[in-house]
């Protein structure tokens, strides 16, 4: 079966078996025509990874979603795995064109829940079940359902949520830069829809104008308007709420495109989180189609987003943002939503052993240690290497 | 009168499309000299064939599988090989072949959706009132009712009138705005009563999306136009993005002697997409020297006759859900099919007083359309023939 794109969920799937597909008539990115494309529900095929892993005893069938929408539409989620004290957070789509942010996380899940067994009988099976065994992992693949739903069916390049701001007079707003700095931006009375959720966060730079963040509600058609105040929105609230419940241990958040894994540029100088970061770069890149590792500032500044939320509220723990396909010099066609389907299984195979290299670091605290053991009684001198990101080397989806 | 005008225009399509032999002529490219291609006169060698002009009549009464249709006129061709020398058209034919001809249906779809404006303009330039057929033609083509089916009638009620607030920034002062905002305070009136919030009453903001060059961008900046999908194009030392005026006045856009090339973003994506290199630079260098006063009211056109087709979409989720205010919601949809005539009509005053000519065009397309799609996308063949059914059946 030809892979496809999820959506939220459509009346024609409803009642119809997991993977299940249909073809709805979608814009094409320039608005100009329609194609016909194939879609699946995020919410049957999440029922099905949960009743899977359920019947396994590896998933919790009381999750379901962590929250909800603007206009109603629920933030599917699924929990997987035994250990609560080793906790992993993914997420995907915050921003509604980066279709594949949403298959990355969901084919993650699959893929453990898929491979587990509790008596594996090869390398993999035995990492997956180390894995589950020893970890709890959060799966929120589409937090932007509105969104999503709209760039799916009206406006391709759509990017942030759809909540609409009312202001009933002109306003005057005093925006300070990142950096130093400020100007004031004159809001004309009006209505105003749209929040980047990746500015809205509550972290200590929330606000703060950089190239791709700003205090205009007139930006939200960029998709980069940070809210009316941090943490506005209530699909930004429903992720922090989890993060505050949950102290997550490492934690990622996929979007595109470009071909980046970027790290918090706080975390800089952090050693344990540069081991891990660049171990999942080597894993990335030894697919064969590498992903600059750099800090999330190095091209342009962000302010509000999950990364820094979470490196700022559990410092020390890795937290990672992948920019995964196209490459920035691409067809110009396969940007955000415009890539093609026959992409999907090729991206999500080059991430996956990063991905599971950091659930497997949520276990950690420090960079790999060598230590050298002799043994008094004879001249044996053997050596414990230990890695967290290492041991997926290799690993075969 | 709205039928027996169908009634006339299609029988006199008949004469002048059929009866007198009319026929049109296309572009396709021949692996071979087999089928329909033994028919063909020859235009141009690329390494995996040739490209060649082949008529209606033999195009289609040949065996299938159809050769690739890379272009549906000789005039989209040649607009299209403007300025190139022969190693550079051989390069545009085989960008074609893979880029765009891949995707039939999007090719068929976007031709057959540029046809029924030009009728629609037509008709409404030669003073006919009725553009329904039209209209539900091509919401067929758009996706039909069940597109919009996994929307809210709250959602919808937003997206229309965003999409009206967009129309109408593009637009100037005059009857027609004052006819669009007439609709706007329906739809706001509406969207009170729907949403029980007096703030609903406020217009949803929208600004132009036009596209500029710009002469001096960094290579951040540029970075950051990509992620934001501004869609920038390095051009001449410079770049190529879509950028609203309001931006001009800021970092750092501030004090560039900017151009425009674009009124709206829609046809810039278009050839970015489908042009190679080569064209590209050609293309622009056009825009640059064109009337960018004709490309306005294209566009403004284009961005009516879209509105009048989404309010179309719309109307299922609406009518599904039994919503109460259905009635008021139907009285703003003739109102807005109402203002969107006044829009095409006054999109091109002078020409297009000919919708027979364009009709007989349309007609050809949706056949040809419907050939092409038969085998590998028999669905949206499907949608051609129910939107040729469409315009026929009035006429019976």
């Amino acid at each position: 079966m030809a892979a496809c794109y999820h959506v939220w969920d459509h009346p024609d799937l409803q009642g119809k078996d997991a993977f299940a597909s249909v073809d709805i008539d979608v814009p094409t990115i320039d608005g100009s025509s329609t194609e016909t494309k194939s879609f699946q529900s995020l919410r049957n095929d999440m029922d099905k990874l949960r009743s899977d892993g359920v019947a396994k005893g590896i998933v919790d069938a009381g999750i379901v979603d962590v929250g909800t929408s603007t206009e109603g539409r629920q933030l599917w989620a699924l929990k997987i795995g035994k250990r609560p004290d080793h906790k992993v957070l993914f997420t995907g789509c915050h921003h509604a064109r980066e279709w594949i942010s949403v298959e990355v996380p969901f084919l993650v899940a699959k893929f453990l829940i898929d491979n587990y067994t509790p008596t594996p009988s090869d390398e993999k099976e035995k990492r997956i079940k180390h894995l589950l065994d020893n970890r709890e992992i959060w799966f929120v693949p589409l937090v932007n359902p509105d969104g999503h739903n709209h760039s799916v069916l009206v406006q391709r390049t759509w990017r942030p949520n759809r909540k609409e701001y009312a202001f009933d007079q002109d306003q005057v707003i005093k925006a300070a830069r990142f950096g130093g700095g400020s100007r004031t931006i004159k809001v004309k009375a009006g209505s105003y829809r749209g929040v980047d959720l990746n500015r809205n966060y509550p972290t200590a730079t929330w606000g703060l104008e950089t190239p791709a963040t700003s205090r205009d509600p007139a930006d939200s058609k960029y998709g980069v308007w940070a809210g009316p105040s941090a943490g506005s929105e209530v699909e930004t609230q429903a992720i922090v709420a989890l993060i505050a419940a949950q102290n997550f241990r490492s934690s990622i958040t996929y979007h595109n495109f470009s071909q980046l894994l970027l790290f918090p540029d706080a975390a800089a100088h952090d050693t344990f989180v540069q081991d891990v970061g660049k171990g999942m770069s080597k894993l990335i890149d030894a697919n064969g189609n590498p992903y600059k590792y750099e800090s999330g500032n190095t091209l342009y500044p962000t302010t509000g987003d999950l990364m820094e939320y979470c490196y700022g509220v559990l410092p020390g723990r890795p937290t990672f943002t992948p920019e995964v396909r196209p490459r920035e010099n691409g067809p110009v066609s396969s940007f955000f939503s415009g890539l093609p389907e026959s992409e999907i299984e090729p991206t999500f195979k080059e991430n996956l052993g990063a991905a599971l290299a950091l659930i497997n670091c949520a276990g950690f605290d420090a960079p790999a240690k060598s230590v050298t053991i002799k043994w008094t009684s004879d001249t044996h001198v053997g050596q414990v290497v230990r890695n967290c990101w290492k041991v997926f080397q290799g690993l075969s989806p | 009168m709205s039928v027996w005008f169908w009634i006339g225009l299609l029988a006199m399509v008949a004469i002048n499309g059929e009866v007198q032999g009319e026929t049109r002529e296309r572009m396709v490219f021949c692996k071979d000299r087999a089928g329909p291609c033994a028919a063909s006169s020859t235009l141009g060698t690329a390494s995996r064939g040739t490209w060649a002009k082949v008529d209606d009549a033999t195009l289609v009464s040949g065996n299938p599988p159809l050769p690739p249709v890379l272009y549906f006129s000789i005039d989209a061709y040649q607009d299209a090989m403007v300025g190139l020398d022969a190693k550079e058209r051989a390069q545009a034919i085989l960008h074609r072949l893979e880029r765009v001809v891949a995707h039939p249906e999007t090719l068929v779809f976007e031709r057959v959706k540029a046809d029924l404006l030009q009728v629609a303009e037509a008709t409404v330039s030669a003073g006919h009132k009725d553009i329904e057929p039209i209209l539900d033609a091509a919401m067929i083509v758009s996706g039909g009712e069940s597109r919009l089916r996994s929307t809210t009638p709250g959602e919808i009620l937003d997206m229309s009138r965003e999409n009206l607030a967009q129309l109408m920034v593009e637009l100037p002062k005059g009857p027609l705005l004052d006819a669009f905002a007439k609709e706007a305070a329906t739809l706001a009136g509406l969207a009170v009563e729907v949403r029980q919030d007096a703030r609903q009453a406020l217009m949803p903001f929208a600004e132009p999306n036009p596209v500029y060059f710009v002469p001096s961008v960094s290579e951040k900046t540029y970075h950051v136009l990509n992620q934001l999908g501004q869609y920038p194009h390095k051009w001449h030392g410079g770049v190529v993005t879509i950028l609203s005026p309001r931006k001009l006045a800021e970092p750092p856009w501030k004090g560039q002697a900017v151009q425009l090339l674009y009124p709206g973003s829609r046809v810039y994506l278009h050839d970015i997409n489908e042009l190679t290199p080569a064209q590209l630079d050609q293309r622009l260098r056009s825009r640059l020297k064109g009337d960018l006063q004709q490309a306005h009211a294209h566009f403004v056109a284009d961005l009516a006759f879209e509105r009048a087709i989404f309010c179309r979409l719309l109307a299922e989720p609406i009518e599904r859900a039994r919503v109460p205010w259905l009635a008021r919601w139907q009285e703003a949809v003739a109102l807005d099919t109402d203002n969107i005539r006044q829009a095409l009509a006054s999109a091109q005053p002078e020409a297009n007083k000919q919708p027979k000519p364009r009709l007989a065009v349309l007609r050809a397309d949706l056949k040809l359309g419907a050939a092409i799609l038969r085998d590998t996308r028999p669905a949206a063949a499907d949608k051609l023939t129910r939107a040729m059914d469409l315009l026929s059946r009035l006429a019976e």
